[in-house]
Order: C-alpha cells, then sequence, then structure tokens
C-alpha cells in the first residue's frame, strides 16, 4: 500500500492523487457496504493506513425516546494495537464529541495537551500521539436507530484523527473532501427520508449559536472567586450558609486563586474533566465562582450549563 | 467582693466568647474556604488569647509576667484585621490580608511567649496605653459604623446585634481611658462591665439564626446550620 504519510513528504499532486484513489476506491466499495458501519470502519482504515494517522475513530450522536442525546462509538481503528484503548476511549472524550456534535463546528485540530488532561495526553503522547483532528458528517436524512430504546435522528458523525506529526492542511482537505463523499454515498444507501416526512418523531434539537473559532474548551476557563461581601456584616458568617459540602469542589474552590485556569487547578488538586465540569457546575450553583475566558470575557453560568 | 472580679470577669468572658467564635470559624473555614471567615477566625484565636494572658497576669502573682505588651498589641492588631477584612472583597486582597495576618500573628505568639522578659512596663506608660487602649476603641467604634450601615441597608438581626455589640466594646475602650492619667477604679469597673454586655452580645449575635426585619415581620433568612 503507498505510504502518503500525514502529507509531510507527499507532494500536492500526489495528496491530490490519494484523495482520488480513495474516493474511487470508497465508491467501490460501498456498492457491497449493506450498513452504515461498514463504510465507517472502512473509512476509519483508510485513514490509519493511508493518512498515517494512529487512531481513528467514528462518534454517532444518538437520541433515546425522551430527546436525549448521546454519542456512540461506532468504529475505532488503531495504528499501534499496543496503545491501551482506555486513553482514546473514555468518558471524557465522549463529553468532547457530545459538546462538538451539539454545536455546528467546522473541522477542527489541536495538540492533544489542549483538549484532554495532562495525564491522559501524557499517555498518549508515549505512544506516539500528539495531535488530533476533528472532522463531521453531517446530513438532514435519518440514522437508522441501531436498539429499540433509540431514534432514529439526524445524521451527526464527528470523525476524531490523532497523529504524531500536524496534520497539513491539505491532509485537512482531502479528509474533508472523502467525508463530503461518505456522506453523500450514505444519503443514497443507507439513511432514512429527512425529518419533515417523518410526522415529528424527531427530539426538537437545540439551537446553539454557531461558532467560527475553536470551541471554548473547559480547560482554558479561568474561575474567579466570588467572595459574598455581605459575609460578616449582614449575614451570620457562623451560620455555615458558606459551607460546600462536597469536598472535590472544596479543594478545588481552595485552590482558585483568579489567575489559575481549570486544567492548572485539575492538574493541582488531581481531578479530570469531567469531575471538574460537575465541581464547577457546583460552585456555580452556589454563586461561589465565577468564569473567565482567558481572554477576560466572563462567560454566562447558563451558557455553561447549557455547554457542559 | 475581690476587687478582681470585674477583671476577672472580662478576662474570662471575652476567652470564652472569642474562643467560641474562633473555633467555630476555623471549623466553617475549611469547609468553607472563606478567607473573610478565615481571618476572623485567626483574629479571634489571639484576641482569646491574649484574654487568657491577661487573666493570668492579673492573678498568677508568683512570677511577673508582663502581658500588657501582647494584650494591648495583639487585641488592636487583631481588630484591625477583623476592620481590613470588611474594605475589600477580592481574593487578592483577602489573600494577601490573610498571609500578613498569618506572619504577624507568629510575630504576636512570640511577643506573648517572651511576655515574662519584657519590661514590666511600656515607655512612657501614659501616652502609649492611651494610645493602644484608645485605637482598641476607635477600631470597634468604626466596626460598629459598618454594622450600623449594614443594618441600614439589609435590616438583619445579625448586623443589628453586631452593631450595639462594638457600641458597647468600643464605649467601653474610651470610658476607661481617663485611668491611664489618674487612677479611678469607678469608671474602670464601668467601662469593664459595658465591655461584658458587649461581648455577651455579640455571643448571642453570632449564636441566633440569621433573620431579617422586613415592615415589622421577621423573615428567616437562613437557619443555622449545626457542625457536622
Amino acid at each position: 500500500m503507498d505510504d502518503y504519510g500525514a502529507g509531510h513528504d507527499a507532494t500536492p499532486l500526489n495528496r491530490g492523487r490519494r484523495q482520488l484513489v480513495i474516493t474511487a476506491q470508497l465508491y467501490r466499495t460501498a456498492a457491497y457496504m449493506s450498513h452504515i458501519d461498514e463504510l465507517f470502519q472502512w473509512l476509519a482504515n483508510e485513514f490509519v493506513h493511508s493518512f498515517q494517522a494512529r487512531v481513528a475513530q467514528f462518534w454517532v450522536q444518538s437520541a433515546d425516546r425522551m430527546g436525549q442525546t448521546s454519542v456512540e462509538l461506532r468504529a475505532n481503528i488503531s495504528q499501534d494495537p499496543a496503545l491501551p484503548i482506555q486513553f482514546v476511549v473514555n468518558d471524557q472524550v465522549a463529553a468532547t464529541i457530545q459538546r462538538f456534535l451539539s454545536g455546528t463546528y467546522d473541522s477542527m485540530s489541536w495538540q492533544v495537551e489542549k483538549l484532554f488532561a495532562s495525564y491522559q495526553a501524557n499517555m498518549l503522547a508515549r505512544f506516539g500521539v500528539y495531535y488530533c483532528t476533528c472532522s463531521f458528517m453531517r446530513s438532514n436524512m435519518l440514522l437508522p436507530s441501531t436498539n429499540s430504546n433509540a431514534i432514529a435522528m439526524p445524521l451527526r458523525v464527528a470523525v476524531l484523527l490523532y497523529f504524531r506529526q500536524p496534520p497539513t492542511r491539505d491532509t485537512l482537505s482531502a479528509i474533508d473532501l472523502i467525508l463530503g463523499q461518505a456522506t453523500s454515498i450514505s444519503e443514497n444507501r443507507f439513511l432514512l427520508a429527512p425529518a419533515s416526512t417523518t410526522s415529528g418523531r424527531l427530539p426538537a434539537l437545540k439551537n446553539v449559536p454557531i461558532q467560527q473559532q475553536d470551541p471554548l474548551s473547559v480547560y482554558e476557563l479561568i474561575p474567579k472567586r466570588n467572595e459574598d461581601s455581605a459575609l460578616l456584616t449582614s449575614s451570620n458568617p457562623l451560620s455555615g450558609a458558606a459551607i460546600i459540602s462536597d469536598k472535590r469542589a472544596r479543594r478545588f474552590y481552595a485552590a482558585v486563586n483568579d489567575s489559575r485556569t481549570v486544567k492548572e487547578i485539575c492538574e493541582h488538586v488531581h481531578i479530570d474533566v469531567q469531575e471538574a465540569i460537575v465541581v464547577l457546575k457546583i460552585l456555580l450553583k452556589q454563586e461561589r465562582i465565577h468564569l473567565y475566558e482567558p481572554g477576560g470575557q466572563p462567560v454566562e453560568s447558563s451558557l455553561f450549563f447549557e455547554l457542559f | 467582693m475581690d476587687q478582681n472580679f470585674v477583671p476577672n470577669l472580662l478576662s474570662l468572658t471575652l476567652f470564652f466568647v472569642s474562643l467560641f467564635i474562633s473555633l467555630r470559624a476555623f471549623y466553617l473555614y475549611f469547609q468553607a474556604r472563606s478567607r473573610r471567615i478565615g481571618i476572623l477566625a485567626i483574629a479571634m484565636g489571639i484576641i482569646s488569647l491574649t484574654a487568657i494572658a491577661g487573666f493570668a497576669g492579673d492573678n498568677v502573682t508568683s512570677i511577673s509576667l508582663n502581658v500588657d505588651w501582647f494584650n494591648y498589641i495583639g487585641q488592636t492588631v487583631s481588630f484591625i484585621f477583623i476592620l481590613l477584612s470588611f474594605i475589600n472583597a477580592s481574593e487578592a486582597y483577602l489573600r494577601n490580608l490573610m498571609r500578613w495576618q498569618l506572619v504577624i500573628s507568629v510575630l504576636l505568639l512570640a511577643l506573648m511567649f517572651l511576655s515574662p522578659v519584657l519590661p514590666p512596663e511600656f515607655p512612657s506608660p501614659t501616652f502609649t496605653k492611651t494610645f493602644l487602649s484608645g485605637s482598641r476603641g476607635l477600631i470597634c467604634h468604626i466596626i460598629f459604623y459598618y454594622y450600623a450601615c449594614s443594618f441600614v441597608k439589609m435590616e438583619t438581626r445579625f448586623s443589628l446585634l453586631m452593631a450595639l455589640a462594638f457600641l458597647a466594646l468600643s464605649f467601653g475602650y474610651f470610658i476607661i481611658l481617663p485611668k491611664y492619667f489618674t487612677p479611678n477604679d469607678t469608671l474602670d469597673r464601668v467601662g469593664d462591665i459595658i465591655r461584658v454586655f458587649g461581648l455577651i452580645v455579640l455571643f448571642f449575635a453570632v449564636l441566633l439564626p440569621d433573620v431579617r426585619y422586613r415592615r415589622g415581620r421577621e423573615q428567616v433568612v437562613s437557619n443555622y446550620q449545626s457542625a457536622r
């Protein structure tokens, strides 16, 4: 098989040729596929072998009959069998994907340490994983549900690829084009008729504002203490009303110094991003902290609850 | 009645009230991580130590303890820190204030342990004692104004009782000032009794649940939560 790498050694001509070859193979192979999961598996395999991705994942958004959305991993291919699956398939990754799929984002690329906790980023680095990209497959046609508790909903797929070296713009464009072709194939072969013809079976999707920039990472936020100015003057400080009953929230709050980011505080108190989100919600509810973006812009508590 | 009865009553009342507040505040500090509560805990802890040092100084006659240095300076500094914690609620300010308070508290503790070797009298005792005692009165009076303004704004029982307590404490400190110029036992006792009254009001202020007064109807703002 041709080794095109992540684009560093390939010429522009080779890169364009690679994308055409894969697309042609996709059309040929899709004719023999009976389920969309086979398409996902095939694409994940191609991304790993043709683009030298260390890991390729296809995450699909699904919904249950109550309208609760979640994500499920429909394909996961790893170049290195020794890479422990829990490093790339865990609650933190699922929560991140859920957030991406709830919004309307374009393809993105980061260093893993910007997206995951230091511990996880360090573990991934040991297996040669330093960068990751996220691309999307979207369609208004419905993806059939995989079990009786789920309902068909518009196709929303996040394609997460992990790399050793930073992928070039050409590589990302090629991936997007291939996924675009795959979406067309899915609409023709695997997806159901659009939502308007299904008598309101679908849950109403939340109207999340479109974000053109990188999504708001909880790790980048800066919590600042909201000391009650009436404590000691109007309200009795010894009444116990100021107690933070959750131990993790208490430790987290103690580490807040108005300049540390959530990531720095998590490393300080040894909690992961999931726990950090829970803790932040507790402290925001008790009005013990306010959240700010790195630029100093305050983050509305309601927006935080909506996004996370 | 023993002539030390009223001073002893004052020392012990101050000791128990400030110790109660300090211990409760320390417990809540570790549960709430509020720097204001931490500052209160340290300040009241130092004041309780000055009280028990004062009691020891008045009643232990076998050795001369010379606790006046620690008494006057410790109480003045502690009240100052309580007052300073009202001024600004920002995290950086309170963090720095607490750091300074810890450093100064260590120095005050050193002063307490060095009491037996300190000079028995202040330099220029009339002026120095008047200044230090008057400072306590002035600071308590300023704290009274903070609570009075708070009561006008929020109308809580806590702010009313605290205003009353600090008014009594400040008046108690002011009323004994003449004794440094001309000894006057009567004024001394009256001042001590007023301060005992202020401390009792202070105790009930922190013990009773928060209540907000609105057009003659009491409205419980929050319930007192017992220690877990």
